[in-house]
């Protein structure tokens, strides 16, 4: 394995040794770095084009211009000796601090839509593959190539539109009439009563039950001012811890072993004691605190549940673990919400920005902060979700049905495993080896393909500084930007790599 | 049986619909209390298109109109343009008069209560460092590679004036001082307009004790000491300088402010200006606490105004589509069109050989202008009030438009479209074949494709047959005589009196076309040592006439411009000058 990685990483060295070199010379060979001047006149041209030659080293020929570049790249390499730079832009400006702060803000945006995307995509992919040829698979079909072929300029139109300007007006005033609560609970029954399938009686009770659910549901969120002050309060913490430690355990174990189950109960009572006993703890934290937090509520509820289990002790903790880690989110989001009706406040009133990573001179707590970050991701990581998602399904689908037909699926089928053994641990883990590559090549390709994203969203991020490198034929940025999303690129199909290794057993990677 | 579910099925969904037509669920708990509707908003926020680059304006590198929109309020100057075009005086910074006309002299004083930020009083060495900087009297020792000449130590933007301006006398400490003229200027009421820069900053940067009031960069400045100025002059070219796209502002006490507000931070392209403490002025001293500066790209600009984002906007290319989105969104923005300084054109490459040699060819195509159809197109969907443009230094939204224009008969001469007068010009120039017309245009521009397309529409009817060339680099192909024959763009009207004159002049740097006429230069030779703002109408008229006669070029209308901003926000007057919307920004106040 060491080996393995050892040879990747020279391999990938000598990679990006070769592709920076050519990138360097097709950027400074795209056009011409003075264009702009044409306009000019004066001393202000001669003094412009002065500093620019200066700024780019245009007296040198381009191969020295080259090793100038690589010079500055040296200087980060090497520590000591002089100022890491990565060199200069056209305005006689550092690279790396520009690189930073756009690295900053594109990270944030694109791990969390990717994540999401990666989610959503292979949980409905999951759906659609199980549920084939039905009305459900037919409409996320159509839907998501509906998705894929949208332009993201005219998305992020629409997305603004509605939810932001009409959803913060509405949001002023959060209420809806009893007949929109009624067709929403109707439009829930429909999606659900088609997604559960079955015969016409039990998508009749599927079709009530969720129906119902959802607008009693709506409509005690409404009187209840949710929309005003968002939050899960104690109770409704109760519920969802209790309602975690079931999902997790209906999906990972089934309720056939009790003592799994009681595990699992005990690991939502250890997350709920968490939530009740860290409430000053995080009053004001910082990202260390929240972790090590996280971290302590995991390990407990590791050794809690391995206490219960008894004879599946080792299964039994690490479903244990993910309901901590899943509780722990919940009280992250709990928390973070708990700073919505200030913030929403000081926005006058219109929480959802359409432009910006930041509100400016918030000087707000640890909750503000990242709530006001996550306000301004909403539109954005919707846009790239949105489009992300319709792949991540597709493939999911194809390979999940790939898988099910199998020979070894059958037999498994036919040794009497049920139905949730069969999908979750022989078809669904080898499904995975396909998204795989496909998750390591979209991380990668987002980085730097964010660009219309950034532009209309009023972002800065990696996209926009290569963008207009490339406009103003100026290398410093464009190799920046370049040395990153290599970098990414070669790393994450390695990571790809080794995760095959863990997935399929047929390869090893010695 | 079935009868009976049916209809009790019927009676049951009609319930529920008579129940949920009534009444709805949910509301907000908090009620906007009356004593707010009162009180003022402690932030603006402004949306502009480009992140601002410097803090000094004044360079050659950061000479934008986004850097402006900063400094407007950050910086005090003696002059500035207001809202009509007009130069007003800023007697919150200090006066000027002119006090001979040979040698031209103007004295000058400023406040004697003014300072920058950190308490430094404005004085002598600020002026003198400017005056240093813009003078282009301190060469390098080193050669441009290209034209051979020496380059200066201070990379400023522009030497027009300060170059005639003698070496200033005066001591550290002093509020007054002159300004001498080696030669006459006309633009000398306008010369202080672009901000000064703090020259202790300046100096401390360039290894020089601040102390003394900056005794000691007065004395290198006095006596050309250039190994002394040497560091300087780099700290004023690039030691302003942001980052790019702003994700952090420098040290503070490198950016001392003079105007009512002064910087404060800067996130992600996005800049924070507060509230200047330290200022003196009762006239102009800020209204809101906080001044925010959004980079929003201008597509965007409009969603972002409607959900409250921005609170001004200044898109800077509106079509029609901004306008109507804009008037769509209602009464809670306001929303203002007018007529800007910048104008769209078409000049012709005339020198010897190029189509546009004969004056009666160029005639021709000036009578097969569209232009008319132009304007109904692309100006009045926008601007009600926009008409075809005659003139080429006065735009209709300037006040002397009119009065120069009846003096310059030629210049409506050509003005109407004649199809069957430009087929007789040609036929009188001899042209018996097609005259090829190459037509240059910005190709990321659906706006100049859609003239150019009206333009080749109706003087293919005349006999010219237009080839559109749509370049990206049109820009640098400006300069390249033989790459195009005709080039439609747009030049901005300064409302200065002497800048175009590069423009017309023989050999002027941007006479694109090769234009040569005698009379014209030596009309330009008047203007510009003319210190006498009576003249300035009387000669700009016989130049006028004479450029519309020898029909240097073919002007189109004055491009559209669009300002809007939310209607709690009061103050706002659009500028069509280059000082742009900001210029009066400490007025505005915004009601909670």
């Amino acid at each position: 394995m060491l080996f393995f990685i050892a040879k990747r990483l020279v391999i990938s060295f000598f990679i990006m040794a070769a592709a920076t070199t050519l990138m360097f010379f097709l950027v400074i060979s795209s056009g011409d770095p003075l264009s702009d001047l044409g306009e000019a006149s004066g001393s202000a041209k001669k003094a412009t084009i002065a500093a620019r030659t200066e700024a780019m080293n245009l007296d040198q020929p381009p191969l020295m211009r080259y090793f100038l570049w690589l010079q500055d790249l040296g200087h980060c390499l090497v520590p000591g000796g002089v100022d890491c730079t990565l060199g200069t832009d056209r305005s006689g400006n550092a690279v790396l601090p520009q690189l930073e702060s756009a690295i900053g803000s594109t990270f944030r945006l694109v791990l969390v839509a990717t994540v999401i995307a990666l989610v959503l995509g292979v949980v409905v992919g999951i759906v659609t593959a199980i549920r084939q040829y039905t009305t459900f698979d037919y409409s996320i079909t159509f839907i998501s190539f509906v998705l894929f072929s949208l332009p993201l300029f005219w998305l992020s139109t629409l997305l603004k539109q509605y939810m932001a300007i009409d959803l913060n007006t509405w949001l002023a005033n959060p209420q809806f009439p009893y007949l929109t609560i009624l067709l929403v609970g109707v439009v829930a029954g429909v999606i659900w009563a088609v997604v559960v399938g079955g015969d016409r009686k039990r998508r009749l009770a599927v079709f009530g039950i969720a129906a119902a659910a959802t607008a009693v549901a709506l409509w005690l969120l409404l009187v209840t001012g949710w929309f005003v002050t968002p939050g899960l309060g104690p109770v409704g913490m109760l519920i969802s811890a209790g309602a975690v430690a079931l999902l997790w355990t209906a999906l990972l174990a089934g309720f056939r072993r009790r003592r799994i189950l009681y595990a699992a109960l005990t690991a939502a009572a250890v997350g709920y004691a968490g939530y009740l006993l860290s409430i000053p703890l995080l009053a004001d934290p910082n990202w260390l605190t929240v972790i090590a937090l996280l971290g302590l509520t995991v390990a407990v509820a590791y050794a809690a549940g391995g206490f219960v289990g008894g004879p599946y002790r080792g299964r039994a903790a690490r479903i244990s673990a993910v309901i901590a880690f899943s509780i722990g989110l919940l009280i992250f989001l709990d928390r973070l919400l708990q700073a919505y009706p200030e913030l929403s406040a000081r926005a006058g009133g219109r929480p959802i920005p359409t432009t910006g990573s930041e509100s400016p001179n918030l000087s707000g707590g640890f909750w503000e902060t990242n709530l006001d970050y996550a306000l301004h991701l909403i539109l954005p990581t919707i846009a790239i979700t949105l489009i992300s998602f319709a792949t991540y399904t597709r493939y999911t689908r194809a390979s999940q049905l790939d898988v099910m037909n199998q020979d070894y699926i059958r037999t498994a089928r036919a040794k009497g495993l049920s139905e949730r053994t069969v999908l979750v641990k022989h078809a669904f883990r080898n499904a995975m080896i396909p998204i795989t590559t496909l998750m390591a090549f979209d991380f990668a390709g987002v980085l730097g393909g964010a660009v219309i994203t950034e532009t209309v969203f009023g972002w800065n991020g990696m996209g926009k500084m290569f963008v207009d490198g490339v406009h103003t034929v100026d290398p410093g940025p464009v190799m920046a930007f370049f040395l990153v999303v290599g970098t990414a690129a070669v790393l994450f199909n390695m990571l790809a790599d080794i995760a095959y290794a863990f997935l399929d057993p047929r390869i090893t990677l010695s | 049986m079935r009868n009976k579910r049916t209809a009790s099925l019927a009676a049951l969904s009609i319930g529920v619909l008579l129940l949920s037509a009534c009444g709805s669920a949910g509301g907000t708990a908090q009620q906007p209390s009356e004593a707010a509707e009162e009180e003022l908003a402690t932030t603006i926020n402004v949306a502009i298109s480009q992140t601002p680059d410097a803090y000094n304006s004044y360079t050659a590198n950061a000479n934008s109109v986004y850097n402006t929109y900063v400094n407007n309020v950050v910086h005090s100057t003696f002059v500035a343009f207001n809202a009509d075009g007009e130069l007003e005086r800023n007697e919150d910074f200090g006066t000027f008069e002119k006090t001979s006309d040979d040698p031209l002299t103007v004295k000058y004083s400023i406040n004697e209560d003014a300072v920058w930020s950190d308490g430094t009083p404005i004085d002598f060495d600020d002026v003198l460092l400017q005056w240093a900087a813009a003078s282009g009297k301190h060469p390098s020792g080193e050669k441009d590679p290209d034209t051979g000449a020496e380059t200066d130590l201070f990379q400023a933007a522009s030497t027009n004036g300060f170059a005639q301006v003698e070496l200033p006398e005066g001591e550290a400490g002093d509020k007054e001082f002159e300004f001498v003229y080696s030669e006459p200027y006309a633009d000398w009421e306008s010369l202080l307009s672009e901000p000064m820069m703090p020259a202790h900053i300046a100096a401390e940067q360039g290894g020089m004790s601040p102390e003394g009031d900056g005794a000691e960069l007065i004395e290198a400045i006095k006596g050309t000491d250039i190994e002394a100025l040497k560091p300087v002059a780099e700290f004023w070219n690039t030691g302003w300088n942001y980052e790019a796209d702003l994700p952090s502002l420098p040290d503070a006490a490198l950016i001392p402010s003079s105007g009512p507000y002064k910087l404060d931070n800067a996130v992600n392209g996005t800049l924070t200006l507060v509230k200047n403490e330290e200022y003196w002025g009762k006239e102009r001293a800020a209204k809101t606490e906080t001044l925010v500066y959004k980079t929003v790209v201008d597509e965007e600009a409009v969603q972002a105004l409607e959900n409250g984002d921005v609170d001004v906007i200044d898109p800077s290319s509106p079509t029609v589509d901004t306008k109507s989105a804009l008037e769509q969104i209602g009464e809670t923005i306001t929303v203002e069109t007018g007529e800007t300084l910048t104008f769209s054109h078409v000049d012709l490459a005339q020198r010897p050989g190029d189509v546009f040699e004969d004056l009666k060819v160029r005639q021709a195509f000036a009578k097969c202008m569209p232009r008319e159809d132009m304007v109904e197109k692309f100006v009045t969907p926008i601007e009600p009030e926009g008409k075809v443009m005659d003139l080429r230094e006065y735009q209709p939204a300037q006040p002397d438009y009119d009065t120069v224009l009846e003096g310059a008969p030629a210049a409506t001469e050509n003005a109407e479209l004649d199809i069957e007068g430009a087929k007789a010009l040609l036929a009188d120039a001899g042209k018996t074949e097609p005259v090829k017309v190459s037509l240059m245009y910005a190709s990321t521009s659906q706006l100049r494709a859609d003239m150019v397309a009206l333009m080749k529409d109706s003087c293919d009817q005349a006999g010219f047959e237009i080839i559109p060339q749509p370049e990206e680099e049109w820009a640098a192909m400006l300069a390249q005589p033989g790459s195009w024959d005709a080039v439609l763009f747009g030049w901005a009207g300064s409302g200065l009196v002497a800048s175009a004159e590069s423009i017309y002049v023989s050999e002027g740097e941007q006479n694109f076309g090769g234009y040569k006429d005698e009379k014209v230069d030596s009309i330009w030779k008047e203007i510009v040592t003319n210190t006498d703002p009576e003249k300035v109408v009387e000669m700009k008229t016989e130049l006028e006439q004479r450029l519309a006669e020898t029909q240097y070029n073919v002007v189109l209308y004055a491009n559209p411009g669009i300002n809007a901003w939310n209607s709690k926000v009061e103050g706002v007057q659009p500028n069509p000058t280059q000082t742009g919307l900001t210029w009066n920004a400490y007025e505005w106040t915004k009601k909670k």
